[in-house]
């Protein structure tokens, strides 16, 4: 079927150029996405973990159009990137943040923060804003309040609902959940799950808890140096990892024993 | 067993604006010799007040409103400037979050660590600090010794941490998150390094975190804090297998574990506001197990064999 994947990369490379070395006029380059194929089936949540550096972060902003990439393809519904208008883009693809206090304005009431993003669609402003507040269990009140007034739970709340103002198929959320409490985690994660049922959204949700991962994702995929070393079902990743660093990943997961 | 460290009903407040926060209420604790002690909270629970508390390192906002800090017989609350000092970094060493913050980014590894033997009269040689090196496990210390903190991974950055923590010999070790800025591999390293510092040099620890899996096979002792109050404490096993206060039972059950699973399990509600508490029991807003007591009266942490409960109805 043509539709069955969202989103599609076919040998995505993207490197970030070194500072030129004092001694010579060489540039070194890193390459952050070394030939990255993955494919997101609609309404699949896909995982990614591995170490800081491993490219996780460039992947998630090459795929939604935040960053331009070297060589490769990528596929939004079998249409290449390259050819959304970055106002078509904003309503297939959307992307949340690890510090929501930091992708807020926070000069801007969350009123104003989330009608910015509707007013693209044209609708009536506050009314829908509200209902999208309503969605992620904001108050009406929220509206007028600035970013410095909520806790951390709830500020990633409202980068959640300003997310939705769009009207996005795909959320991408990068570490959205690492900077919370356990407890907040949870409530985030149950967010996730509730909306992924209401709105039939597909993820690419990237985090070190691998834990978490599993327990969210159809599929994890794991990166280590710009690569994909290991791709495959929550579950076989899990309980069979085969790769190496996999396996070390696995095994430093920390688990109460008593 | 011989106690080295307890602090009784001590309440710290801090004063914001014209509102005043009790982040730590009340909280008692013994530590003897050899105990490996975990604060696990979430934030605003008043665990790294506390911990900061214990080496008088509060910021001005803050003020000790009550209670006692008794390291080896002495109130180390009433020690002066002086006197504190040689408990803070010597007696007492600390390791915090965040290594890059906590070392002066331009003075050399080798000199940072020599300030603190120094100031502690303790042997301050390039042998005595390449052995301190060795200790936490950093080998290439020729080049570490003269290498600035940027230089440097955040992994080894803790390692200096750690290695200036222990540079004195000191009898307690106070570890605030140390490990949650790094990746889950190099955390299990530190976390590993930790534990045998902790056997090889005899240290009793205080271990500030959030994890409950950090804390489950190094410590024997658990203190759960929620709005600046212990509400359960005690051996660690026996608390982690049979929690009996509802906040500890959610927050463990909230934690994800690896299966597919339809919904995480949480806690309604949010902390409640420390500049406004609630009366009563302090959980009693989100607690599933409410009865009209909790709201009418404070519950005390009351001792039933080597267990500590704060709670009317568990």
């Amino acid at each position: 079927m043509l539709n069955d994947f969202i989103l599609k990369t076919v040998n995505l490379n993207k490197s970030f150029r070194a500072e030129k070395n004092f001694f010579s006029s060489k540039t070194s380059g890193i390459k952050a996405v070394d030939n990255v194929s993955i494919k997101l089936k609609n309404g699949d949540v896909m995982g990614i973990a591995g170490e800081s550096g491993s490219g996780k972060t460039t992947l998630a902003k090459i795929v939604s159009g935040l960053l331009d990439y070297d060589s490769g393809e990528v596929f939004i519904n079998d249409r290449e990137l390259k050819n959304y208008s970055r106002y078509e883009l904003s309503k297939k693809v959307q992307m949340i943040f690890q510090d929501p206090f930091s992708s807020l304005n926070p000069k801007l009431s969350i009123g104003t923060a989330i009608t910015e993003a509707i007013k693209t669609q044209n609708q009536n402003l506050s009314e829908k804003a509200i209902e999208i507040l309503n969605m992620v269990g904001m108050a009406p009140d929220t509206m007028q309040k600035y970013p410095h007034q909520f806790s951390g739970g709830q500020r990633q709340r409202i980068a959640i609902a300003r997310a939705l103002a769009s009207k996005p198929e795909i959320i991408i959320a990068d570490e959205p959940v690492s900077s919370l409490d356990i407890s907040v985690q949870a409530q985030i994660m149950n967010l996730f799950l509730d909306l992924k049922k209401t709105l039939g959204l597909s993820y690419i949700i990237i985090s070190h808890d691998l834990n978490l991962l599993s327990a969210v994702s159809d599929n994890i995929a794991i990166m280590q140096n710009g690569k994909i070393i290991e791709y495959g079902q929550s579950e076989k990743i899990m309980d069979s990892p085969e790769n190496p660093y996999t396996q070390r990943l696995i095994s430093s997961i920390l688990t109460i024993n008593v | 067993m011989e106690t080295i460290l307890s602090i009784e009903n001590l309440s710290v407040e801090y004063t914001v604006g014209k509102k005043i926060i009790s982040a730590v209420r009340n909280v008692s604790l013994t530590l003897n010799k050899g105990d490996s002690l975990s604060i696990v909270g979430e934030s605003g629970c008043g665990k790294s007040t506390l911990g900061l508390s214990m080496l008088n390192l509060l910021p001005k906002e803050a003020r000790i409103t009550g209670g006692k800090i008794i390291f080896h017989n002495q109130d180390i609350l009433r020690f002066d400037k002086k006197e504190m000092q040689k408990i803070r970094g010597g007696k007492i060493g600390i390791v915090f979050q965040d290594p890059l913050s906590s070392l002066n980014p331009v003075i050399k590894i080798l000199q940072q660590i020599r300030e603190t033997l120094k100031i502690h009269r303790r042997d301050y040689s390039e042998e005595k600090i390449g052995k301190l090196l060795e200790a936490v496990q950093l080998n290439d210390t020729k080049r570490i010794k003269n290498s600035y903190p940027h230089q440097l991974s955040g992994g080894m950055r803790q390692r200096i941490m750690i290695a200036i923590a222990i540079a004195s010999d000191p009898e307690i070790l106070i570890a605030d998150e140390p490990t949650t800025s790094l990746d889950v591999t190099i955390q299990k390293e530190i976390l590993e390094l930790i534990k045998k510092l902790i056997r090889e040099l005899n240290l009793t620890v205080i271990f500030i975190t959030h994890n409950f899996g950090i804390v489950s096979d190094l410590c024997n002792k658990i203190a759960v804090m929620y709005a600046g109050e212990i509400v359960e404490g005690g051996g660690i096993s026996e608390i982690l297998k049979n929690p009996r206060h509802p906040y500890t039972k959610a927050l463990l059950s909230a934690i994800p574990k690896k299966d597919n699973l339809v919904k995480f399990n949480t806690i309604p509600g949010s902390v409640s506001d420390l500049a406004s508490l609630p009366s009563g029991c302090k959980f009693n807003p989100r607690c599933p197990r409410k009865i009209a007591k909790c709201v009418q009266e404070d519950p005390q942490l009351e001792c039933k064999e080597n267990r500590f409960l704060r709670c009317f109805n568990p």
